[in-house]
């Protein structure tokens, strides 16, 4: 291609490895991207030279860069993720970049040998919620006395009922930990509760699991699911790399 | 003294207003949480739920904070690309 466009270096990922691997080629905002890998000692970056710009994260871009990690993920069983849309100037300075995180890599890779991370989403259906408030006296009582009532009127009453309707949503939450969170971090490495990203959410859980787990893993939630699923939705994804497990530092280390 | 006792407040006020800045700040250029929220939109939009007008505006600024925050991140990762 004949352009006058400065080109960069897009990393998608790390991986632990002593061979020349081949990933094949990506098709980055139009155009086909041969992949290639950037050595250093038994560790290797991921990349593709790309037009050096800020890559905007929208779908289909997201979509490219975990369809270019999944790809990597088939192929080896050490993979350290990289957050989307990281160009460099130069190959030397991935190289650099490389050497000066190796530290850090050098104790991930055991960590995360052979481990994928699975995601697990669990959103309350509307009718279900409202279910259980109305099951709730004391919140279906409040709900009626601030029905009709001018804003003002009702001001302190919707102040309880907001604050009943928070301590409703914390038992839910409560409950789902125990009964779908809590099994299934037995069968895991680690697992993590995040932040619920809707107001709707139950469960926002990711789970580090070996990989040959996956299929016993897999049972449970959909076991699971067959128990919950009147109630609840399920978002299951996955494999992916252990993100919510590895923290780079984006910081050389002293000494 | 009464010096003392008017200055300190204002003090005080400048402190918890940078750190209230500092907290917006964090929430407003923090990449995974731009990159959720224009998850969100997308998803509104694609579900009828807000108009094409609201959508385009919202991107816009969402992906301007997005560029800043990005460029902030980007140097961070470049220090690193510098020899020990």
């Amino acid at each position: 291609m004949m352009s006058n466009e400065e080109m960069g270096i897009y990393i998608f990922c790390a991986i632990q490895t002593e061979e020349e691997d081949q990933f094949g080629s990506i098709e980055i905002e139009g155009e086909e991207r041969e992949t290639f890998t950037i050595r250093y000692k038994d560790a290797a970056m991921v990349a593709a030279e790309v037009p050096m710009k800020i890559y905007h994260p929208k779908k289909q871009n997201l979509l490219m860069h975990q369809g270019a990690v999944s790809r990597v993920m088939d192929q080896k069983d050490t993979v350290i993720p990289i957050s989307f849309g990281n160009v460099f100037k130069s190959r030397d300075d991935v190289a650099a970049l490389l050497e000066n995180l190796y530290p850090q890599f050098e104790t991930l890779f055991p960590a995360i040998k052979g481990k994928i991370e699975l995601g697990l989403k669990v959103i309350g259906k509307k009718e279900w919620l409202e279910e259980m408030v109305k099951e709730n006296p004391q919140v279906e009582k409040m709900a009626s006395a601030v029905k009709g009532k001018s804003e003002s009127a009702a001001y302190y009453d919707r102040i309880q009922l907001g604050g009943m309707a928070q301590k409703l949503f914390a038992s839910l939450q409560n409950e789902v930990k125990q009964e779908i969170f809590a099994p299934l971090e037995e069968t895991a490495v680690s697992a993590k509760a995040n932040d619920p990203s809707s107001e709707k959410m139950l469960l926002n859980a990711s789970f580090l699991i070996d990989r040959d787990q996956e299929e016993l893993f897999d049972q449970k939630v959909n076991e699971a699911h067959e128990k919950w699923k009147d109630k609840v939705e399920f978002n299951y994804s996955g494999p992916w790399p252990a993100y919510n497990f590895v923290n780079i530092r984006l910081k050389v280390e002293e000494g | 003294m009464i010096h003392k006792l008017v200055s300190a407040p204002i003090n005080l006020v400048i402190k918890v207003g940078e750190k209230i800045k500092e907290e917006a700040d964090k929430e407003l250029y923090d990449l995974p949480t731009i990159q959720q929220k224009l998850i969100q939109l997308q998803m509104m939009y694609e579900l009828g739920e807000i108009p094409e007008e609201a959508f385009q505006e919202k991107e816009d600024e969402l992906l301007t904070r997005y560029e800043i925050a990005k460029q902030m991140e980007m140097e961070q990762w470049e220090e690193l690309t510098k020899k020990k």
